[in-house]
């Protein structure tokens, strides 16, 4: 048996040049005529928290698995540390990587305890104290004897991130940990895990299909569609510079308002934006606009900065902190957007709309 | 820089052994009707002319004639017996739903048995009864009529039992649905809760046609030639082997039509039902005044398949002890059981356990045909199996001819779909992420099985090993005709008492029979409670 050897690492800022902690390099896998992976590359620095985000059936699960050494890859190449691990030539086996990789059902050995699970990556000695130190990290010291179904649903997930982390892991990969979970426990652990993973300065590729996980827990996020790599970069540049409308549209709640560029900036129905644009002056655009992005005052005669232009309250959503206003424009177009809950429209009513100044927004071609 | 290893993720060299194993599973059960196939391909025009004879079909017309009237009877008997032990207020419903199942411990030749020491010649009616009266002969029991009665009174509880299952998984929201549209509890259940139960019928007959194609112990106990029987006594009289293997693939046939026919007729629809937990129970039909009749169908259907074999079994055991039988030639018979059940039970496990991992770990063409050839084991008889090693070992390995491993193939040929599937079933339960977080762990593969893949299966591998043992202890033609000489298990004990009339000496070793199944019964039944739960 392999004892993995690796010493706690201290997160390293990402920088030029360096040796990445885990690099992928035109990852393909087909199945069948399909191509699951379709030439994904990226590399994640040391002590760096990388989302691979998408739809479910995106290649995400699979590009982790391609990482883990679980599926063997059909072009391009994975490397832990600078060492080529997997490539259409051979692979090793994944015992040899020092992965650890916490699982969607949390893969916990029914027929042992929760200590005899933490301790299984252990080498014999010395394997006491460690599991003792994993299970007071996660909290569940007095539990190392329980056996896996006795535990609530959070429990075993923080036994699967122990028994992960045991052995200490170059790398950690996360396989949509908190899908099992429901959501108030969901935004708790989804903190507490960051901060575990931060303290110690461990490198771990994390896959969700939930954007708000993704933007939380990510150092950078890697949106991934139909095989392909749409986008990878922090999560605010992946929210509010989306690189293609696949991108704009996954990252929330989206709408999209035509306009054309004008000198400094974009003329559209609610007025004028005040910004750079990549396009050619005259080129009609598609604006991304999310509820945020939306100013809305009661008094339709207000002039707002901006401009902006009167519509009618068509519904609403209330969701708790904010209300949700759907507006219908006198094109006939409809756009969301946010306003505090004390404010109270009722269908029908006259409101002025217009863009928030300040929030640069994303165009594509028309 | 680390050197990458050239070998697929997840295999490793055991991988290759596997396949090996598992091919060698396959070849045995490839072997009797290959081998029937060649010697059959041997065969003169006489042999075929015999085949064709008027003797051969009326054989397969009796047999094919009898599975009708058994699949027929026992569906007639099932039915109403579901329905009213799960969706009526019948009276003690708990208690005839397990009374009802209680024949699935005889095995068929010991039902014939005791049927024929109650009402045959010099049985307890003709005793006690008949001689009192002065009558001299009783009608015959032989035949059509006893065949037919012994199967249907033991066979019931397959289909009774499937049915019942099947019933307490109709959704009652379904039912409730069809009420609320406007629909009378008739068209409802004629429409709605009728459709449903048609898998379980289909299966249910399905079951009760193979075990009586295959059934060789209550027609012979009830002199009745049907297929099994007639290559049963062309052995014996050793006089045309030719004969006897073509009578022999004739059976195979018939039996392979039967399979594929079922699979063909498989519903398109899917019968699916949120799980039986969370489901407000279907209100049970009120009998009135009709559960009269339907307690008398019950106590009836009870007291020819449960009482009366308990009573004619008490009976003869007493005036075996009143006799003074020799308990002592039990212990050999039972040792010899235990024996051939052992080994039995061992090796068939063996040669699933292969199968079923790559069936279930490595899924994809080869691993399927692999699990396909294995179910080919259904379509063969225990008569066939036994009458083509009886050749192959007298023709090709003398040396293994009338050995303990020549029967132990036997049986793990007859077991090997059921061992199978347990294990399949438990490997299943063990989800690949189980292995996968092992490896992550940085555990090779053979570490994985032992530390964590065969902790979990074994259970489950354990169960089905033992439900392999107590079926093999209750197989009679295969242990009759490959059994080494002088050897003599509780099965055959009871068959050769029998067939010299010698009901008492039946007695003591086919009340252990009935014991040693009961365990598997039990087994089957606290499993519906789970689901019923």
């Amino acid at each position: 048996m392999t004892a993995p050897a690796h010493a706690p690492t201290a997160p390293d800022p990402p920088a030029a040049g360096a040796i990445a902690a885990v690099g992928c390099e035109a990852l393909v896998k087909r199945y069948g005529p399909v191509r699951a992976v379709d030439r994904v590359s990226l590399a994640v620095a040391r002590g760096e928290i990388v989302v691979l985000l998408g739809p479910s059936g995106c290649g995400k699960t699979t590009t982790l698995r391609l990482i883990a050494g679980l599926e063997a890859p059909d072009e391009g190449r994975v490397a832990i540390g600078g060492a080529v691990v997997s490539s259409p030539a051979g692979v090793v086996p994944p015992e040899r990587r020092h992965i650890g990789m916490v699982f969607q059902h949390y893969a916990l050995f029914p027929h042992m305890t929760v200590a005899q699970n933490v301790a299984y990556g252990l080498p014999r000695a010395g394997a006491q104290a460690r599991v003792n130190e994993m299970l007071a990290l996660v909290g569940l010291g007095p539990l190392a004897g329980r056996m896996p179904h006795e535990l609530s649903g959070g429990q075993q997930q923080r036994v699967a991130l122990a028994r992960a982390l045991a052995p200490r892991p170059a790398v950690l990969l996360l396989d949509e940990p908190f899908s099992n979970l429901d959501a108030r426990l969901r935004a708790m652990v989804r903190l507490e895990v960051r901060d575990i993973l931060k303290a110690g300065g461990i490198t771990a590729v994390f896959v969700t299909h939930d954007q708000e996980e993704a933007l939380c827990i990510g150092d950078r996020i890697a949106v991934l569609n139909g095989g392909r790599l749409e986008q990878i970069g922090a999560p605010e540049e992946v929210y509010h510079r989306p690189a293609s409308r696949f991108v704009a549209e996954f990252m929330g709640h989206t709408g999209f308002v035509p306009a054309q560029v004008v000198a400094g900036g974009l003329e559209t129905e609610l007025g004028l934006v005040c910004q750079a644009v990549d396009h050619p002056v005259g080129a009609a655009v598609q604006v991304l606009v999310r509820p945020d992005d939306v100013v809305l005052a009661a008094d339709a005669e207000r002039t707002l900065e901006g401009g902006g232009v009167t519509g009618h309250v068509v519904g609403q959503v209330f969701q708790g902190m904010h209300r949700m206003y759907r507006v219908v424009l006198p094109s006939g177009r409809h756009v969301d957007c946010l306003a505090p809950h004390t404010r109270v429209l009722t269908p029908g009513s006259p409101v002025r709309v217009a863009l928030s100044p300040g929030h640069p927004l994303a165009c594509f071609a028309a | 820089m680390r050197q990458a290893v050239r070998r697929p993720p997840l295999a490793s060299p055991a991988t290759g052994a596997l396949w090996l194993a598992a091919g060698a599973a396959a070849a045995a059960v490839l072997l009797p009707p290959a081998y029937l196939a060649v010697r059959a391909a041997g065969a003169d025009a006489e042999a075929w002319s015999a085949v064709a004879s008027s003797r051969t079909l009326a054989s397969l017309g009796r047999t094919l004639g009898l599975a009708a009237a058994v699949t027929g009877a026992c569906t007639a008997l099932a039915l109403p017996l579901a329905w009213l032990t799960v969706r009526t207020d019948l009276p003690w419903r708990r208690g005839w739903s397990v009374v009802l199942a209680l024949p699935l411990v005889i095995p068929s030749y010991v039902g014939a048995y005791l049927i024929v020491a109650a009402l045959g010649p010099r049985g307890m009616l003709h005793e006690h009864v008949a001689e009192a009266l002065g009558v001299a002969r009783l009608p015959s029991l032989y035949g059509f009529g006893g065949a037919s009665m012994a199967l249907t009174l033991f066979t019931y509880p397959y289909a009774f039992l499937l049915l019942r299952a099947a019933l307490l998984r109709v959704d009652p929201a379904l039912e409730a649905a069809s009420r609320t549209l406007g629909a009378s509890p008739l068209r409802t259940a004629l429409h709605i809760t009728f459709p449903q139960l048609r898998p379980a019928l289909a299966t249910g007959g399905l079951l009760t046609v193979l075990y009586t194609l295959r059934d060789f112990g209550a027609v012979s106990v009830m002199r009745y030639d049907t297929l099994t029987r007639v290559i049963y006594l062309q052995y014996q009289s050793a006089f045309d082997r030719h004969a006897a293997a073509l009578v022999a693939l004739v059976l195979v046939a018939v039996t392979a039509v039967i399979l594929v026919a079922e699979r063909r007729a498989e519903p398109r629809a899917r019968y699916h039902a949120p799980g039986a937990h969370g489901q407000r129970p279907a209100r049970p039909v009120r009998l009135g005044r009709w559960r009269w009749p339907a307690l008398a169908l019950c106590a009836g259907v009870a007291t020819l398949a449960v009482g009366l074999p308990a009573v004619v079994l008490g009976h003869w055991l007493l005036r075996g002890i009143h006799d003074g039988i020799d308990w002592a030639a039990l212990v050999p018979a039972a040792r010899d059981s235990l024996t051939a059940a052992g080994w039995g039970a061992a090796a068939t496990t063996a040669l699933a356990l292969p199968v079923a991992w790559l069936a279930v770990r490595r899924p994809g063409r080869a691993s399927g045909w692999l699990l396909r050839l294995t179910w080919l084991s259904h379509a063969l008889p225990g008569v066939v199996v036994a009458l083509a090693l009886v050749f192959f070992g007298i023709r090709v390995a003398p040396a293994l001819y009338q050995t303990m491993a020549l029967l132990v193939l036997a049986y793990a040929v007859l077991h090997l779909p059921q061992a199978v599937g347990a294990v399949r079933t438990s490997l299943m339960q063990v989800h690949p992420s189980l292995e996968e977080a092992a490896r992550m762990l940085g555990r090779p593969p053979g570490k994985v099985a032992a530390t964590v893949t065969l902790p979990l299966v074994a259970p489950g591998v354990a169960a089905g090993a033992a439900l392999v043992f107590l079926t093999v202890m209750k197989e009679l033609p295969a242990t009759l005709m490959l059994g080494p000489l002088g050897f003599a298990t509780l099965a055959t004990g009871v068959w050769s008492a029998v067939s010299e009339a010698f009901f008492a000496r039946a007695a003591a070793p086919a009340l252990l029979l009935v014991l040693l199944s009961s365990v598997p019964t039990a087994v089957l039944l606290a499993h519906e409670r789970v689901e019923q739960r």
